[in-house]
């Protein structure tokens, strides 16, 4: 989508990059360009008008101008900060885990209407005090999104439809193997002969995917979920996420690392 | 070495050229102002351009850590470390030694600090472990084992920056530290001298509201 040459927009601040002596590359999720990564000039002086709206985990209003290498940040108001988010070190984290999340998978300037609003919403559940129960309805949504949807209905290597009972889940075919294909995986299977791996997945955790899939967040905040599920449900959209992604995630390293 | 960027066929020679991608790596020097200060250091006289070689080795070679408190110093333990004339009982935990200048220029504080050489950020992949935090607990257990009066330490004040990276270092800090009898304070939040109140963001507001004293 071109832009003009002096553009506004809304976005979630991602992350920030500082150089030169007092410049900063903010990267943002906007609403309508996608993900950007215009300069900020002077953030890091102390009189700067714009660094306190330009924090991570902001939602602001900005006025863009387009540059020769990059477009630069001309104007910025905060519109929201979540602030019970960031009082608490865990759910900062969590932010940071879905802004991690949306940086790594989203090229620059697609725009993604959806996946903006998903971010949105997530840091809203966060700072409302939900806790990974929203980091894992995101990380699902934004699979869905990002076309990564895992099957969850048909098994993915002989396509017979999943019954209940206890199944397995292949990160490089994307979705759910059933009983009968996880008990004789010895490699063999599958288009190319290259081995697969393919961790258990419980009919708890099969169930709770697919609620996730249809239903709104709203629904999802009547629901207990056992520790072990939900632990089970963070491995393993952790695992898929870090194998679509082929690299180490570091939010959620930090999550584990702090609630040890 | 085929660093070129004038992109012209002949390349400069050897040790021109080595120069040129060794003061590249520098941050924020790029390729036009490498080749711009090398060809400088051609033309000056050799003394001149030795004397800068030399003082990058001095420098090198004469600053170490200081083992107490992290900060860059010629001599271990730190100026501020040895100064039998400061509070020994307070701790002040900063980031980078140059917070440690700033805080010094402004005489505002007479007791000890900690360096932790960066901030925790966990989405550029900085955690507690490359930070120097166990080293500020080894000086906590040392104190607890001192017999000397004045020399326990009773307060820590956290002095990281206040954006993301500096209040998820400070809550974590404050995690860490609180199985320990010490007093865990943090520097005061409010408006920038010199600002406008109009251009002031959300998070600042409130605190400074938070922080509202009698005149």
């Amino acid at each position: 989508m071109t832009r003009p040459r002096l553009y506004k927009t809304e976005g979630i601040v991602l992350k920030q990059f500082s150089i030169g002596e007092a410049d900063q590359i903010v990267t943002l999720l906007t609403n309508n360009y996608g993900k950007l990564r215009p300069i900020a000039k002077g953030v890091r002086r102390v009189k700067s008008r714009l660094a306190g709206h330009l924090e991570p985990l902001t939602l602001c209003r900005l006025m863009l101008a387009r540059g020769r290498n990059m477009d630069v940040v001309s104007d910025a108001e905060g519109m929201a900060s979540f602030p019970n988010l960031r009082t608490n070190l865990e759910s900062l984290t969590r932010g940071l885990i879905c802004t991690e999340l949306v940086d790594v998978f989203l090229p620059e300037e697609l725009p993604s209407p959806p996946i903006f609003h998903l971010l949105l919403d997530c840091l809203n559940w966060l700072d409302q005090g939900e806790t990974d129960r929203a980091v894992h309805y995101f990380e699902l949504h934004l699979l869905r999104h990002l076309g990564f949807m895992p099957e969850l209905y048909q098994c993915v290597l002989c396509g017979t439809t999943i019954k209940p009972g206890e199944h397995g889940f292949s990160l490089e075919f994307g979705g759910i193997v059933c009983t009968h294909c996880y008990r004789t995986n010895d490699g063999s299977a599958g288009p190319s002969s290259t081995p697969y791996s393919v961790s258990t997945l419980s009919l708890n955790a099969l169930k709770v995917l697919r609620h996730f899939r249809m239903a709104p967040f709203s629904d999802i905040q009547q629901m207990q979920f056992p520790d072990a599920l939900s632990l089970e449900l963070d491995h393993l959209l952790r695992r898929y996420l870090t194998y679509l992604s082929e690299r180490r995630l570091h939010a959620p390293e930090f999550l584990d690392k702090i609630r040890k | 070495m085929n660093f070129n960027p004038t992109g012209n066929s002949s390349s400069p020679i050897a040790p021109v050229a080595r120069l040129m991608a060794e003061l590249h790596k520098l941050p924020g020097i790029g390729p036009k102002n490498a080749q711009r200060l090398t060809y400088h250091l051609v033309s000056v006289s050799n003394e001149e351009a030795l004397a800068l070689a030399k003082a990058i080795q001095f420098m090198k070679e004469q600053t170490i850590l200081c083992s107490e408190c992290m900060n860059i110093t010629d001599r271990d333990p730190c100026s501020i470390c040895s100064d039998q004339g400061r509070d020994k009982s307070c701790i002040c935990v900063v980031e980078e030694p140059l917070d440690v200048l700033a805080l010094e220029h402004s005489r505002a504080y007479h007791g000890l600090y900690h360096v932790l050489h960066g901030a925790i950020s966990p989405g550029n992949g900085i955690g507690p472990d490359e930070l120097r935090i166990r080293e500020l607990l080894v000086r906590l257990e040392v104190s607890e084992k001192s017999y000397l009066i004045g020399h326990k330490i009773q307060e820590i004040v956290l002095a990281t920056n206040p954006n993301l990276e500096g209040e998820a270092t400070a809550m974590y800090l404050h995690r860490i530290l609180s199985p320990w009898d010490i007093r865990v304070t943090h520097l005061a939040r409010g408006l920038t001298t010199g600002g406008e109140l109009q251009y002031t963001d959300e998070t600042t507001l409130v605190r400074s509201f938070q922080g509202r004293q009698e005149f």
